[in-house]
């Protein structure tokens, strides 16, 4: 389970995070949504310590953040985190250097799915199979829990619907998966909970199973409800 | 783990450790390559050079005109360069060093060998300390006084007291330091701020065990002369260096007098580009010569009145005093000339006459101790196919000849007129 | 073979290609150099001596003969060395900087690698000293060749030969890259790789802080080098003289390990603690 607990955030003088609280389970896919800038990067960067909070705590199984977390969660964030010259090869070498998790047949399988060449070096790839790229690497770590930042935004569409089709996998069954998005469309029918975000605070949690059969509404009903309020 | 895929780095990390290894281990045998100094033997007994050391700049032409130091004792010579780091740190007077290795807390501090007395008892401090307010013009300069029992080692004095009339100073430097019977005499070079004098020689003299000054004592003054009216300098003729009891402190005033060179002369003289500051400086002429004498026993300065043969050599001989003589020496194709003259009867003393093997250019580089006169002649023109050093020791008593040697250079690297040797300073080690 | 060493060949294999760009243009310039400098000496001799009819030895006494140091001299040989040190400083502020800005935030993954932030931190400096010191031994390397590819050129009675120490102790700036000693070796070198951790650690002051951080940063390095300089300062203005060459020898080395600890136990704090992608 990763706990976020009473998280505040300046930069400078502008407040980001306002004591947000949540917890994501695994097995579950949790989504982040809210407009841009509501600070749902800025929470994915301080889970995974890659920004400083200024007050709060982050728990992961329990435990703070520390370099064995990094064989447990992974974050894939809206850029690649590889550099231009790497062929795909190369990225992957990177990985399975580095990372205890890598797992090389799962990496080959998803290389098939997305019909990528590993050969290809990163500078010379368009956008979506850009952001394929960055999926793979992430997901193809045997870890517990990942972590999407705005894994739909700014590619085509039928990239879309191949990393929609991945989220149904079993790529992702049993972990735990936090994702982001200001556009809930594509993604709707796949998350398990939804955490709606404004200004830095915590509007409002819920289950979308549960909402769906005891009040029958869908995440956007909700959202139109808590948004236009 | 496939080594293959680090390659790269890997041989980066080899190249770097052979090359560097390689270059310091050779270069640690780099000094088989140097010069080798021999002292052979013409006359006399080794002994007596066992503790000499010539200190002089060493230069290659080959080598650009680059100059390295080298100190040169009687079964070895090195070069600065070849020091090790840690040797060339301690770079100081072998007897600075000699006391900080004895006497380690005392010596912090304690700088210029000038500043320092030793006798069989102690050893006396005595330095200007400056005080800067401004930090252009000191505010404040007061004498630091510290006396050593050599066998307790303890401070047995040890007092700080103000310059007096500090104010009327731009600077005091301390050139000699003499302790006689609980009085301890500071000679210095005072420099005034009014425009009338250019400088003053004065005696400070303490009572240790009231820790007062007794006397202040402005033995020699120098007027400020405008440009083109010649100059007037005072010489102390004691080495200053010398830390050793001392009976008299025997000073040189020369006047001066610009003299235009001939124009046909100036290369003669650009050639000799060093002189002893007891010689006469180019392009001036000594109009005045007088010698003083301060007895620090009885604390009087007298002008010394030399006999006429002696008078006419104080331009060009090498003057040292030691113990209660004066000793004027000469060097000619005649050979090496000594005469003693004797302060307080004030009568010639001893007439010594010594053939030298070559005859320098220069006046030899002389020392005084221990009652042995050391001289170092070097004769190395450019135009000389042969250049020698030679090494005299007498008795200075007796006028016995007791050594004399020839330095002998011997450079694997370049023929034997290639280099040239700048002697400047002769110590004896006990 | 562990996480930090990978780091290491990872990070030098990014430069690398510049890297050997940058000793090729030494290697080409320098013994084009010494192949020009020779050359036109001899041209200079054979005018004097078949058209002016010098003799060799008045020749000779007018022009000196020909050693290692005309060559050192020229731009030819000095240039690239001095094109090397100004890649490999800006290169230390570069290889963090590269890992921000840009497309690809490299600094996310390199955050995130299972491993002791200060790994990445140490691989970064371990990588500049590799680059320094390699640039060094290849200099090393090439003045023995240059010096037989001189004596090819110029004929015996001509020239002064030189080992490689004395061309090296004969120029002053070959002689502070290459220090007398294998002691002075390790302090010049030493006291250049505190300089760099003390560097590295200011630029991390500025990426956790950012425009506070510069401050910060360069608060940082004039309060390493007050305290690098301490003994000195101490000896030279409070405690007059008081500590012998050896003493303040020590002290300053003391207070090297000390500044590099400190930079590198600061940078591993703000690694932790305070960083920002």
């Amino acid at each position: 389970m990763i706990e976020v607990k009473g998280v505040t955030k300046k930069f400078g003088r502008k407040q980001v995070l306002k004591g947000i609280s949540f917890t994501a389970e695994k097995g579950e896919i949790t989504c982040l949504i809210g407009i841009n800038g509501v600070g749902k990067t800025t929470i994915m960067n301080a889970i995974m310590a890659l920004t400083p909070i200024n007050n709060g705590q982050i728990l992961i199984n329990g435990e703070e953040i520390h370099k064995g977390s990094y064989e447990k969660i992974t974050f894939i964030p809206d850029a690649i985190t590889m550099l231009p010259q790497m062929k795909i090869s190369d990225a992957m070498q990177f990985m399975d250097d580095f990372y205890d998790c890598w797992n090389q047949k799962r990496a080959d399988e998803m290389l098939g799915f997305f019909k990528l060449d590993k050969n290809e070096r990163i500078s010379s790839l368009s956008k979506g199979n850009t952001a394929k790229v960055n999926l793979l690497l992430g997901l193809a770590m045997d870890v517990d829990y990942v972590l999407m930042d705005e894994p739909f935004s700014g590619i085509d569409i039928f990239s879309r619907e191949q990393i929609a089709e991945v989220f149904t996998s079993h790529l992702i069954e049993d972990r735990g998966v936090i994702i982001t998005t200001h556009e809930i469309n594509d993604i709707e029918h796949l998350i398990d909970k939804a955490i709606l975000l404004n200004e830095g605070v915590v509007l409002k949690e819920f289950n979308t199973e549960e909402i769906r059969e005891n009040e029958g509404k869908s995440v956007i009903d909700v959202m139109r409800e808590v948004y236009q309020s | 783990m496939n080594i293959k895929r680090y390659w790269q780095s890997i041989l980066i990390i080899i190249v770097i450790l052979v090359t560097i290894s390689t270059y310091y281990l050779q270069s640690s045998f780099a000094s088989d390559y140097l010069p080798q100094f021999t002292f052979t033997k013409i006359s006399g007994d080794e002994s007596h050079i066992d503790g000499i050391t010539i200190t002089a700049d060493y230069t290659e032409q080959s080598l650009a005109g680059m100059y390295d130091r080298i100190v040169i004792e009687k079964d070895h010579a090195s070069f600065t360069s070849d020091l090790s780091f840690i040797e060339r740190l301690d770079h100081y007077d072998d007897r600075i060093k000699n006391y900080r290795k004895e006497y380690r807390s005392f010596m912090r501090g304690k700088l210029g060998i000038y500043s320092f007395y030793e006798d069989e008892k102690s050893l006396a401090y005595a330095d200007v300390k400056w005080v800067y307010g401004d930090y252009v013009q000191p505010d404040n300069g007061s004498f630091v006084i510290d006396v050593l029992d050599k066998e307790t080692e303890q401070v047995i004095t040890s007092f700080q007291y103000d310059v007096p009339n500090v104010e009327d100073f731009h600077w005091v430097s301390v050139e000699d330091v003499q302790l006689v019977d609980r009085k301890l005499n500071i000679t210095t070079r005072n420099h005034p701020k009014n425009y009338e004098e250019e400088m003053e020689i004065h005696v400070y003299t303490f009572d240790l065990d009231n820790q007062e000054l007794i006397s202040d004592q402005e033995l020699l003054s120098i007027p400020s002369t405008n440009e083109g009216q010649g100059w007037t300098d005072v010489v102390n003729l004691n080495e200053t260096d010398n830390v050793e009891p001392n009976n008299y402190l025997v000073l040189k005033k020369m006047v001066m007098e610009e003299v235009r060179v001939p124009e046909e002369e100036y290369g003669e003289y650009n050639e000799r580009s060093f002189y002893e500051a007891d010689e006469v400086p180019y392009g001036m002429e000594v109009k005045e010569n007088q010698l003083f004498a301060y007895n620090y026993e009885t604390n009087e300065i007298e002008e010394i009145s030399l006999p006429e043969e002696l008078q006419v050599l104080m331009d060009a001989a090498t003057i040292r005093p030691y113990n209660d003589e004066i000793y004027f020496i000469t060097s000619s194709e005649d050979g090496l000339e000594v005469t003693s003259y004797h302060i307080g009867s004030q009568e010639i003393g001893t007439k010594q006459t010594f053939d030298l093997a070559i005859t320098p250019e220069l006046n030899p580089f002389i020392k005084i101790n221990n009652g042995k006169m050391y001289v170092v002649a070097t004769n190395q023109g450019d135009n000389l196919q042969q250049k020698e050093t030679n090494i005299l020791v007498t008795d200075i008593h007796s006028g016995e000849t007791l050594y004399e040697g020839k330095l002998e250079i011997k450079d694997p690297n370049s023929n034997q007129s290639d280099y040239e040797l700048y002697i400047y300073e002769i110590n004896m080690k006990d | 073979m562990s996480r930090y060493l990978k780091l290491v060949d990872f990070e030098i294999k990014r430069f690398l290609k510049i890297y050997l760009v940058l000793v090729g243009v030494t290697i080409v310039s320098q013994l084009l150099g010494v192949i020009f400098t020779s050359k036109n000496y001899l041209n200079l001799a054979n005018e004097m001596m078949y058209k002016e009819m010098l003799s060799k030895e008045t020749f000779l006494q007018q022009y000196g003969s020909f050693s290692f140091l005309q060559v050192t001299q020229t731009t030819w040989f000095v240039g690239p060395i001095a094109l090397c040190i100004v890649t490999l400083l800006i290169y230390v502020f570069f290889i963090w900087y590269r890992d921000w800005f840009g497309k690809n935030t490299f600094i996310y993954r390199l955050l995130m690698l299972p491993t002791a932030r200060l790994n990445v931190y140490l691989a970064k400096a371990t990588t500049i000293f590799l680059f320094v010191l390699g640039l060094v031994s290849i200099q090393l390397i090439l003045l023995p060749i240059e010096n037989n590819i001189l004596q090819l050129i110029i004929p015996t009675d001509l020239r002064t030969d030189l080992a490689t120490a004395e061309i090296i102790n004969s120029f002053y700036y070959l002689a502070i890259l290459f220090p007398y000693s294998f002691t002075e070796f390790l302090i010049y070198y030493g006291l250049g790789f505190m300089a760099v951790f003390v560097v590295f650690t200011s630029i991390l002051f500025e990426r956790s802080f950012r425009l506070k951080g510069v401050v910060l940063g360069v608060l940082y390095g004039g309060f390493s080098l007050l305290i690098l300089f301490s003994p000195v300062l101490i000896d030279g203005l409070i405690l007059v003289n008081f500590f012998y060459p050896l003493e303040i020898f020590l002290l300053s080395c003391l207070m090297a390990v000390i500044v590099t600890a400190m930079s590198i136990w600061l940078s591993n704090y703000l690694l932790k603690n305070k960083i920002r992608v």
